[in-house]
């Protein structure tokens, strides 16, 4: 029965905490605690609630959409609560590159010991290796402590900036930062040629370009120029349609449909838009991404609604074939003061369709979902 | 891709590593609707019974709870004679983080806790309320009569 779909489906090299050996189940606990609990994939602009839970940005939204509260503990929570918890999106992108490594070490490490006579062998090198591949890129992240821990660097090493990540000498850092992060060779000329206010000036004037932006003049489409704004949330049923379909152009989106389109492509993209920003800059999509991703969305849903209505047609082939099934359960609904008495036959015919209606839908759509796949 | 992968991890678990007392196993033709099996838990007047069950996941999922029925006829206050169970995880207490399993759990989990006050099934309710050992004993008689 569960042969070739199953079949494939479980063939899919689909990463998994079970990939890891049993022998190793903190090596299992770590895959799956940088996964999120609603999709199963790993965290993609990972935010987190008060009470501390954290999921992708793009799930949590979707489902404080449906229900107000923090799908692990149940806490009462908002959208405004999502906090990008950015620690957590480069641990992920760290146990990203290190999982294949780390994988092959414990699969080899299982191996050996299923092979009883080896003694350790030469692995240790490799262990050595390891390690210090993973921590080059965690290095990184942990800038705070950036001053590689233990002993102070010479004037000379090379070191990370702890804001703006460049690579510098140790003994350059503190002017490069006193400056603004600004590239060392500007700096030592702007030493030279005494610090003058002008530069001060403009220095100020980069500053504050970080604040809103010239909130005068037309601000709708200031907004969609921004790109590192959230979008507020709309009340759709103020707007009339005409200031919808405006809404939807100012961010390069179709204006085509009927008001419930409208509204639902302008909310999915609020949403979409808005996750995104929970990404750290670096891995945030374009916009050109971002419609494309609406425009998937959107196609989805199109192809759910054709089968149901091919499913129509499925109603009326087999039209005879209810109507018997109809007629065999109506005596039991006509006596309804003896529920006891026949039970069995309302369970057999409820039972007896086998794959329900609802599920013949299905059927059609997993069967293109495999052809497309 | 459009099955989720989500679904797929939990497929590819349900049948690698199944809870004890647990099978669940999706139809070949379509991977949303899983048959299940649950063992009536020790203890219980379930006890020794395999319960049939068919689960659904419908295009929601994991935003909308799986939909799931049993197909064994059994004696209990919150399943009703069309299989279909009261449980608050399956409605509105519907979480994205819980999965199948822990579902499938939650069903095992309510045949060894009835709760006679929030029937589905009245008249097994108030059996169960009025004449717990009673109710039990047929309870009992329907796990052996069509579960086993």
């Amino acid at each position: 029965m569960n042969s070739n779909k199953l079949a494939v489906l479980l063939a899919q090299d689909i990463p998994d905490s079970t990939d890891f050996p049993k022998k190793a189940p903190f090596l299992r606990q770590l895959d799956d605690s940088v996964c999120c609990t609603i999709c199963s994939k790993y965290y993609e602009g990972p935010v987190s609630l008060l009470c501390g839970h954290s999921f992708c940005s793009m799930c949590i939204r979707e489902n404080l959409s449906i229900k107000p509260h923090c799908p692990a503990c149940r806490q009462n929570a908002t959208e405004g609560n999502l906090r990008p918890n950015l620690v957590l999106e480069e641990i992920v992108s760290a146990w990203k590159l290190s999982r294949p490594y780390v994988l092959d070490l414990a699969k080899q490490e299982e191996a050996r010991a299923a092979e009883p006579a080896k003694k350790k062998r030469r692995l240790s090198p490799s262990c050595v290796a390891g390690p210090s591949r993973t921590s080059s890129t965690s290095s990184k992240d942990s800038s705070p402590s950036d001053p590689p821990e233990g002993d102070v660097p010479k004037p000379d090493s090379i070191v990370n900036c702890p804001v703006c990540d460049r690579r510098l000498k140790y003994k350059e850092i503190n002017t490069h930062m006193d400056n603004n992060c600004a590239p060392i060779s500007s700096v030592s000329a702007a030493k030279s040629g005494a610090p003058t206010s002008k530069t001060q000036k403009t220095q100020w004037s980069d500053l504050m370009r970080g604040q809103p932006p010239k909130s005068k003049g037309k601000g709708k489409d200031k907004a969609a120029e921004d790109d590192d704004y959230p979008l507020p949330k709309v009340s759709y049923d103020t707007l009339k349609e005409k200031q919808l379909r405006d809404k939807l152009a100012e961010h390069g989106l179709p204006t085509t449909g009927d008001r419930p389109v409208l509204t639902r492509r302008h909310q999915r993209w609020t949403m979409q838009w808005n996750a995104n920003l929970d990404k750290s800059a670096a891995k945030r999509q374009t916009k050109a991404e971002l419609r494309a991703d609406l425009k998937k969305w959107e196609e989805q849903r199109k192809n759910k609604k054709e089968k149901i209505t091919v499913d129509d047609s499925h109603l009326k082939t087999h039209r005879e074939d209810f109507k018997k099934l109809v007629a065999a359960a109506q005596p039991v609904k006509a006596k309804p003061a003896v529920p006891e008495s026949s039970p069995a036959a309302a369970r057999s015919s409820s039972v007896a369709p086998n794959p329900p209606p609802e599920s013949d839908i299905i059927v059609v759509d997993s069967d293109d979902e495999i052809g497309d796949s | 891709m459009s099955l989720p992968k989500r679904i797929i991890k939990e497929t590819e678990r349900l049948v690698a590593d199944p809870a004890p007392g647990i099978t669940a196993a999706p139809h070949d033709d379509n991977l949303r609707y899983f048959d299940v099996t649950i063992q009536g838990p020790d203890g219980s007047p379930f006890q020794q019974g395999i319960f049939k069950l068919e689960l659904f996941l419908p295009e929601e999922y994991p935003m909308a709870p799986p939909k799931v029925r049993f197909l064994t006829k059994i004696y209990h206050p919150n399943i009703d004679k069309l299989g279909r169970i009261c449980l608050d995880i399956l409605k509105d207490k519907w979480s994205p983080a819980l999965q199948i399993r822990t579902v499938l759990l939650s069903v095992q989990a309510l045949l060894s806790a009835p709760n006679p006050d929030d029937p589905l099934a009245p008249d097994v309710a108030k059996h169960y309320k009025e004449d717990e050992q009673g109710a039990q004993r047929v309870s009992r008689e329907w796990t052996q009569q069509y579960a086993s």
